[in-house]
């Protein structure tokens, strides 16, 4: 729905314009003659002339688009599985001085989780160990007080 | 044969579709890019490049829509680029260098048959034209080369009709103006 004024413009405009299309004089030119077979030879050479085989170009295009697309979707989630889950293997060499007396396996060739867990059962040895030898200085600290004031004692006699 | 019915003559693998079509919109599509540009070698170019993108478009080509605005959109983008593209070339020119149409007209104006008053007022209106903002003279000349209504004009410019109909008013007017100041008819 146009408005009031919108009509008026138009009217106006449309007044002008005829005055302006009587001076005009539409194009003869239509270019070289062949301009229109010139266009066309383009056209067949860039493959758009055959609307069938544009079309099955178009197809064609899209098929191996789809499979390239889904090729990288399938290539993403295995190599995101593999970061998460994936088996992991490796050895233990050389063997850390601290894992000297500890149980642990040589070798390992299992899944990530698998290794998690044993580091953590490793992890908590340490960290009975740790506290194995605070008892044990601490005991000795209390032998060595012990023994200060015995010799301290048979100085006095 | 409406246009319509050409391009699925072409979808069913006729070539001569195309063909018609294009011989067809010859004349009012290259007449728009010619007299947009004011160089034959120019229209040329964006004649051939139009319809290398109108029929990359005709796949996706819903025959309830029609067919000349699709045309005029895609030969009206080209032309504006190409515009842009030379307007930004032109300013590595000499300024003080008249335009090319200017000191042709000047040329021909000398001569005697050239004074007839329906020439050079055809002369003042390209020269006026040439000189408007690219979207005024797209506006001018798909209403005076491709006789499209307000409508047609504004679906191709992708604008509503209440810009087009300001942005016409507006080039009616410097055209006027270009007019007056020449000492001209109003045409």
């Amino acid at each position: 729905m146009t408005s009031p004024d919108e009509r008026e413009i138009r009217a106006a405009l449309e007044s002008d314009l005829r005055e302006l299309e009587r001076a005009w004089r539409p194009q003869e030119e239509q270019g070289t003659p062949p301009l229109v077979s010139v266009t066309l030879a383009r056209l067949r050479r860039e493959g758009l002339l055959d609307a069938e085989a544009h079309s099955s170009w178009r197809q064609r295009s899209g098929v191996v688009l789809g499979i390239a697309a889904a090729l990288l979707a399938a290539f993403g989630l295995w190599q995101a599985r593999e970061r998460l889950a994936g088996p992991v293997s490796g050895a233990l060499d050389p063997r850390p001085a601290w894992a000297e007396g500890l149980e642990l396996p040589e070798s390992f060739d299992t899944s990530r989780e698998e290794v998690e867990i044993r580091l953590a059962r490793v992890s908590g040895l340490l960290a009975e160990e740790e506290s194995r030898q605070a008892d044990d200085l601490g005991e000795t600290a209390r032998l060595r007080s012990h023994l200060e004031r015995l010799a301290a004692e048979l100085e006095v006699f | 044969m409406t246009d319509g019915e050409l391009i699925r003559a072409w979808r069913e693998g006729h070539h001569w579709a195309v063909t018609r079509l294009i011989e067809r919109w010859r004349r009012p599509l290259y007449g728009y890019l010619v007299k947009f540009t004011g160089q034959a070698a120019d229209a040329e170019d964006l004649f051939q490049d139009t319809w290398v993108r109108v029929l990359g478009a005709l796949p996706r080509y819903e025959e309830r829509e029609q067919f000349k605005s699709l045309l005029f959109t895609v030969a009206n983008r080209l032309a504006i680029d190409h515009a842009r593209r030379r307007s930004r070339f032109r300013l590595e020119e000499d300024s003080e260098d008249a335009p090319l149409a200017e000191r042709v007209t000047a040329g021909l104006e000398s001569c005697p048959e050239w004074r007839m008053a329906g020439r050079q007022r055809e002369t003042l209106l390209r020269q006026a034209i040439d000189g408007l903002p690219e979207t005024q003279r797209s506006v001018v000349l798909l209403r005076l080369e491709a006789g499209m209504s307000f409508q047609e004009i504004a679906e191709v410019q992708g604008a509503p009709i209440g810009t087009v109909l300001p942005r016409m008013h507006r080039a009616v007017k410097s055209i006027r103006r270009y007019f007056k100041e020449r000492g001209h008819d109003i045409p």
